[in-house]
């Protein structure tokens, strides 16, 4: 008998392996559920791939951009809204991938390891999402860019929210059109240009070697600057777009002469421009809210002496992206150190209980608080001077307009970013129009209009 | 009883308590059920017809002719079959929410599995009759295998189903009591690796039979039920072992010359990756399990009951999707309670054959769930066998009960007559 005892050590040794079997799936449970929940093929979610089945989404102010009914997806009641809105809220399919609905998925449902997807199921309650965005400004922003593409954003700098996000081409989700992404009109429609895009910065670049130059040079705000429509250097010529003759630095940038600006960009140096512009985002990467975007490129490593003129004015291999330049600008007006971007609000569960806060957050420094308000001056300076203040009604703007060429034939981009000086109206912007043309010309009725009614959503609360 | 002495009472020495009695245990059982009954109210199903709830009002009315004929023949313990009727009523609650109308034939199934239940009792309550009718028991399980290899038709890839006009069933589930009985009843009452011949000729045919049938997954459950008898029968380690690599090396040489085998075997580990095809069962499972969270959707709420087999190879899924990941955990954790007892029971009983008939009657019931639920979370490959008394299908119900009867049969107290629980 005591043999037998002995023997069902056996049965024992099954327990036990059976028990680590368990154990083996309930932890791999544990951490792949939310995954396998949200897979395409989930039909609770997914219906033939499409998302059709999850919970809400609102703007700043309450509007609806994005809900399900009976296991189909609906969006805004504005035509307008929904094409404004397409790239931060998503797409059905998923095709965008720095959407809301697709980051938000696993909150959207109302998923959760105890309940599952009971609520979303049973009550038809999933999560909410609330953003910062607000629908009528960017409603307003895609008007302005009409059928050209590019991108457009505008945040608080103080809070960090997001009141403007909106990508071209775009279309009606509701209403989808016959789309061949391939095609001249759809090229790249599944793209979040605003967080996606990657773009040689032209003359808003200058700003980043302002900051340099600043920073590193003493006397470069005493210093007199002479422009004859080029500036020459030991391996090359550097053309400027005008004959500005004698100027100082603050006059060079808001006049964006090129001669000055490549002139400094040599005097700095590769490694300390490098510096100042990864200080400011460049060759990093960041998130929003758990989507990534790139703080763009700076590569002056294999650069002769006209390279790194060319790349201190914005051109060469120099690459950004436009909600990194509304953070640069953000963090110029915020003394330094930008409050980095939020979309998202809060999150809600099931019954209303949150899930998420957005918070603001400050990034590392970029420069010094005295180097960013001299830079704020210059920049309101070429508002002045340049680009005319009449232009832009009640805002105490301060801003860097770029024309970026990009090749022998096509029109160069326009770029325009910058900042309101207003306690009651923080907001930094970044505008980009792909093939836009002269950056002012084009960029700046865009950013104006959109600011304006920034401002009036603001002083609607 | 006061001490002459001291004149101090002697501590009157306490039956340990129950914690609860058997009416209490099935009470506790049936307001389980009710409380899913009652949840079944609200589902599509019952709603659409409440007749749907029938069967599991009749299943409650089961346990309780079973718990007065429990008490009527003076078993003092119920609780082997609470806990079958706990996890067969989980099966059986799944089962009405999402097919009501296959419930009727698991409520047949149930009660069958309950006579044959006894009927394993009262085999296995004399041991000359054990030893004297080993061998028919043994041809009776090569004739049901027989049978299914004349008469067998496939059925999802496995030649392991008989047809007899409306009825089908699989001989190869009651084999199970048959291997089970023969591995113990010739085992006589010494220790010795003796008489083995028989049990391993049977054990051959078993095999042999499976093999040619398709059915990997019962032959691995023949197999692992053959070693434990085997080394609890001979307590020699090496030979297990011996036993072991010799089936590793003829799974290996299976592998290399049948490629087509190996090929079920792919989507192992990489489910995703054969999401559409071959991993499709265990990735539809997983994400109905993680959709149903730890505490359910509700019945008839769930989606992988549109996926073929869900009421049986899937029927873990079904139950976590709808009634909670909680739930399925409770139900697995009965094979190794079950495991557990038969374990303590080992040297125990009166006979060794009845320690080594719980032994293997339980370590079967655990390895099957074992191949079952890792194999549909892909945590072992995909075999294709029944979770015990969960899974739909009178065959294994039956089956399942009988076996159970060899722990219930281990238990001395089940043939102690006309005593009455405390």
């Amino acid at each position: 008998m005591k043999k037998v005892i002995h023997r069902a050590t056996l049965v024992y040794i099954l327990i036990g392996l059976f028990c680590v079997g368990m154990a083996a799936f309930l932890v791999t449970w544990f951490f792949n559920s939310s995954d396998w929940v949200m897979n395409e093929r989930n039909r609770h979610i997914f219906a033939k791939g499409f998302m059709q089945n999850t919970g809400e989404i609102y703007d700043r102010d309450g509007i609806l951009l994005a809900y399900s009914e009976n296991g189909l997806r609906y969006y805004a009641d504005d035509p307008e809204i929904r094409a404004a809105m397409l790239h931060t809220v998503g797409d059905t399919e998923n095709f965008i991938s720095k959407s809301i609905q697709k980051q938000f998925s696993s909150k959207l449902s109302g998923y959760n390891l105890l309940g599952g997807l009971h609520m979303l199921e049973e009550w038809e309650q999933g999560g909410t999402v609330n953003l910062t965005v607000s629908a009528q400004v960017s409603k307003v922003a895609l008007e302005q860019l009409g059928n050209r593409k590019g991108a457009v954003c505008v945040y608080n700098y103080k809070t960090g929210e997001v009141l403007c996000s909106v990508s071209t081409p775009s279309y009606d989700p509701s209403n989808k059109p016959d789309i061949d992404p391939e095609s001249e009109e759809y090229k790249g429609v599944y793209v979040n240009r605003v967080l996606s895009g990657l773009y040689p910065p032209g003359s808003t670049f200058k700003i980043v070697t302002a900051a340099a130059a600043i920073e590193n040079i003493p006397d470069i705000l005493t210093r007199e600057f002479v422009c004859t429509g080029e500036y020459q250097a030991s391996d090359g010529v550097i053309k400027c777009n005008g004959v500005h003759g004698k100027l100082n630095f603050s006059e060079a940038l808001a006049e964006s002469c090129n001669s000055v600006f490549s002139q400094v960009a040599i005097e700095l140096g590769a490694v300390r421009l490098t510096e100042q512009a990864e200080k400011m985002g460049f060759n990093q990467e960041f998130t929003v809210d758990g989507m990534s975007y790139p703080g763009g490129s700076y590569d002056v490593s294999n650069a002769g002496a006209s390279d790194l003129g060319w790349s201190g004015i914005g051109q060469y291999t120099d690459m950004a992206n436009p909600f990194t330049m509304m953070t640069i600008a953000g963090g110029i007006a915020n003394g330094g150190t930008a409050v980095q971007p939020r979309l998202v609000n809060n999150v809600l569960g099931p019954l209303n209980i949150p899930t998420h806060i957005g918070k603001a957050s400050e990034g590392e420094p970029m420069m010094d608080s005295s180097t960013a308000s001299i830079l704020a001056d210059m920049m309101h300076g070429a508002v002045l001077n340049n680009y005319g203040a009449n232009n832009f009604e009640g805002l105490d703007l301060c801003a860097k307009t770029g024309t970026a060429e990009v090749n022998e034939t096509d029109r160069p981009h326009a770029w325009f970013v910058g900042f309101v000086r207003n306690e009651e109206a923080p907001l930094a912007f970044a505008v980009v129009i792909e093939n836009g043309g002269s950056g002012f010309q084009a960029a700046g009725s865009v950013a104006n209009a959109v600011l304006q009614a920034c401002v009036e959503v603001l002083n609607e609360k | 009883m006061e001490n002459i002495l001291t004149g101090k009472k002697r501590p009157v020495k306490r039956k340990p308590r129950r914690l609860v009695t058997p009416a209490g245990l099935f009470g506790l059982l049936t307001v389980f059920e009710l409380i899913c009954l009652i949840r079944l109210l609200f589902s599509d199903a019952v709603m659409e017809n409440p007749l749907h709830l029938l069967p599991l009002v009749l299943f409650i009315g089961l346990e309780w002719i079973y718990y007065g004929f429990s008490r009527a023949v003076g078993r003092t313990h119920v609780e082997l079959e609470a806990s079958a009727f706990f996890l067969t009523s989980i099966g059986f609650i799944a089962l009405t929410g999402v097919l009501p109308s296959a419930a009727w034939m698991q409520l047949l199934g149930v009660a069958a599995g309950l006579v044959v239940y006894n009927l394993v009792i009262w085999f296995m309550g004399s041991i000359d009759r054990v030893v004297k009718y080993k061998v028919w028991v043994g041809v009776g399980g090569v004739l049901l295998l027989a049978a299914n290899l004349i008469f067998g038709s496939i059925i999802y890839g496995a030649q392991n189903w008989i047809k007899i006009g409306p009825i089908t069933f699989q001989p190869s589930e009651f084999v199970k009591i048959a291997f089970v009985m023969t591995g113990t009843a010739t085992l006589d009452r010494l220790q010795s690796s003796r008489h083995l011949t028989w049990f391993l000729a049977f054990f051959a045919v078993c095999m042999g039979a499976l093999f040619y049938m398709g059915d990997f997954g019962t032959a691995c459950i023949f197999f692992v039920t053959f070693l434990v008898i085997a080394f609890l029968r001979s307590g020699d380690w090496k030979t297990l072992i011996l036993f072991c690599a010799g089936a590793a090396a003829g799974a290996a040489l299976i592998l290399k010359f049948k490629p087509y085998i190996a090929k079920r075997f792919e989507a192992w580990r990489h489910v995703w990756e054969f999401a559409d095809t071959s991993g499709y069962q265990q990735t539809q499972l997983l994400m109905s399990v993680a959709s149903g969270g730890l505490l359910g959707l509700g019945p008839g709420l769930g989606v992988l009951h549109t996926v073929a087999a869900s009421t049986t190879d899937l029927m873990f899924g079904v139950v976590c999707e709808e009634w909670g990941l909680l739930l399925g955990i409770a139900a697995v954790s009965v094979y190794v309670g079950w495991a557990l007892f038969a374990g303590r029971l080992a040297g125990r009983t009166r006979s060794s054959v009845y320690s080594i008939a719980a032994c293997a009657a339980a370590s079967l019931l655990l390895f099957q769930a074992a191949l079952n639920l890792f194999g549909v979370t892909d945590i072992l490959p995909l075999t294709g066998v029944t979770l015990p008394f969960v899974s739909r299908g009178s065959s294994s119900m039956i089956a399942c009960w009988g076996l159970l009867g060899f722990l219930k049969a281990a238990d001395s107290r089940t043939y102690k007559q006309g005593r009455h629980a405390a």
